[in-house]
């Protein structure tokens, strides 16, 4: 490998992947903190193989790793994650570097597969009248009409965002996404509620189509998003007809969540902002749904269709060019177990089972 | 005639235009039932009611995917098992015969039906407790329902409270009031496209060597 330059970025991307501090990645490798924080910063180009080795063993990919180029690292600025404002940096860090190694994958990916192509507008709209007017001019611009939208994450995907579902170990953001050569919108896995990533994509649908360019993550753009994703899910003039054709009462709002598949603290909150409850019931729903545990949990959850661009092109990718998820982790040089944490998916590998050793008696 | 009970003051999901709508399902499915009958061919009263009840089940859980706040809890597949729906999030059961004249076997809830009162009552404490909801069909001599009621029963005296005999649907006058709410968004699935001269191109890292270089 001395032919090749190594490459401190992967060392740090891999690292921050797996959230390992320089200290503890040191102490496992057996060197001390500053020469690895050299080698990170390019200070110290080419480490032993040896210690090539070891820091591939313990960050989970092959030696070659270290030696590629690193083309298109996602930075803080073009990133905007859901909740920002209370997530901690080396969460953010670590949900970059997946989102760097989500996009090293899809750039493998995009030579085979065509994207659907990026057809989101972007609007300049920052009153909440003219939010409202930009989530209706998707609506139209998508063709999807004024009634519920039963699957919001195809909605994204065939305009060209890639949807992941597999942010893990990060409960402190709900989602985040990406603007660049690749749009992508990673969703946390460790929550449970359907209802919750529909708007968590309808949000990062917002910051596309508002804030293209911006920096996001005030609290400002946080609630234009999320403004945004309430006009685009819940469309005023045939939600507000619906939320008046009955008295108030929970099984209405619940029978609009069936409808609409969104939350009920959306449609409540909805309903607060079209002027269609009063602010004095609005504070005792919230009252109501804290109490009942709803805000964390609620009942009647909608089926929520996952992604299916990014599993239809591996597929595609495995049937057609034999770029299986194993060739996958080989050209990238990434473990079949640091792959699997990266996308998902499993990785079907050569190796026969091991099976316990029979004793024979004679 | 004169409601007394509106049920849905109490019943918050039990809105009139849902009742017609399954009163009207209801009366549709047994009445191509009783057409359907053919005394000719030996066929008895009880043939005429087994069929009844079974298109009744039937066209109800077909109609559940044309109404989202209608789903059946129990009894979808037909068989021997107590026929569950919930309109509007609230358990109701249908029996042929007078509302005042409940059959011993629907005079109680099911278990099914005790699950999404509870669940119904978790969501909304205001509603009425104690009590069940049964869809009474009084049929005429040729076996088509000539009257449809909604029927709240108390679960301890096993007597009807309250009675709300079920408009035709045609006859309301009032469909166009509850014009059809807007139909979701379809969105086709959404599936990858192979590039056709994929094996010409190249990646980043192909260009700067392969791993077994």
């Amino acid at each position: 490998m001395s032919d090749r330059e190594f490459v401190g970025a992967r060392l740090q991307l891999a690292r921050s992947f797996n959230q390992v501090t320089l200290t503890k990645l040191a102490e496992t490798v057996s060197v001390s903190f500053g020469l690895l924080g050299h080698y990170e910063n390019g200070l110290r180009k080419q480490p032993a193989d040896d210690l090539v080795a070891a820091l591939a063993r313990a960050l989970k990919v092959e030696p070659r790793f270290f030696f590629e180029p690193l083309p298109d690292v996602w930075q803080e600025a073009e990133c905007s994650f859901r909740r920002r404002a209370a997530t901690p940096e080396g969460v953010k860090k670590r949900a970059r570097a997946h989102g760097t190694l989500i996009g090293l994958v899809v750039r493998e990916l995009a030579n085979h597969v065509r994207f659907p192509e990026y057809r989101i507008p972007s609007i300049e709209a920052r009153s909440l009248d003219e939010i409202e007017q930009a989530a209706e001019t998707c609506r139209l611009n998508w063709e999807l009409g004024f009634g519920p939208i039963p699957h919001v994450g195809r909605v994204a995907e065939r305009n060209g965002v890639i949807l992941v579902q597999r942010l893990r170990h990060a409960d402190k953001i709900d989602a985040f996404s990406r603007r660049g050569p690749f749009s992508v919108v990673v969703l946390n896995t460790a929550r449970t509620s359907t209802s919750r990533w529909i708007f968590d994509i309808a949000h990062e649908l917002g910051h596309f189509v508002l804030h293209d360019g911006l920096a996001t993550g005030s609290k400002e753009t946080e609630e234009q998003a999320n403004y945004f994703a309430a006009a685009f899910l819940l469309s005023p003039k045939a939600f507000a007809r619906e939320f008046r054709s009955r008295q108030f009462s929970w099984t209405l709002v619940f029978d609009l969540k069936r409808r609409w598949f969104v939350s009920a603290s959306a449609i409540i909150r909805r309903a607060y902002n079209l002027g269609l409850l009063d602010p004095i019931l609005y504070r005792r729903c919230y009252q109501h749904m804290s109490v009942q545990g709803w805000l964390k949990s609620e009942p009647y959850e909608p089926e929520f269709a996952g992604p299916e661009w990014l599993p239809s092109a591996f597929q595609l990718a495995a049937k057609r060019f034999n770029l299986t998820a194993a060739a996958l982790c080989d050209r990238l040089y990434l473990t079949p177990e640091m792959f699997s944490d990266v996308t998902g998916l499993p990785v079907a590998t050569d190796r026969p089972a091991i099976t316990k050793p029979r004793i024979v008696k004679r | 005639m004169t409601q007394t009970w509106l049920p849905w003051n109490d019943y918050p999901g039990l809105t009139r235009e849902r009742l017609l709508i399954v009163g009207d399902i209801i009366r549709d499915a047994r009445g191509e039932a009783a057409d359907d009958h053919r005394p000719d061919k030996y066929e008895t009263n009880w043939s005429l009611g087994v069929r009844g009840y079974e298109r009744t089940c039937g066209a109800i859980s077909w109609s559940v995917q044309e109404h989202p706040w209608l789903s059946v809890v129990s009894g979808a597949g037909g068989g021997p098992v107590h026929f569950v729906m919930t309109i509007g999030g609230h358990p109701v059961r249908f029996y042929r015969g007078e509302p005042d004249e409940i059959p011993a076997r629907y005079q109680q809830p099911s278990l099914p039906e005790v699950v999404e009162l509870q669940r119904a009552l978790a969501i909304d404490s205001n509603l009425p407790e104690g009590r069940c909801l049964r869809i009474a069909i009084d049929n005429d001599a040729t076996g088509r329902p000539s009257a449809i009621y909604l029927v709240e029963i108390d679960e301890e005296l096993a007597t009807p409270t309250n009675v709300y005999l079920i408009p035709e649907l045609e006859q309301s006058g009032t469909v166009a009031e509850f014009a059809r709410p807007i139909p979701p968004a379809e969105i086709p699935p959404v599936t990858a496209e192979a590039i056709e001269d994929a094996g010409q191109v190249t990646t980043d890292h192909k260009k700067t060597g392969s791993r077994d270089e």
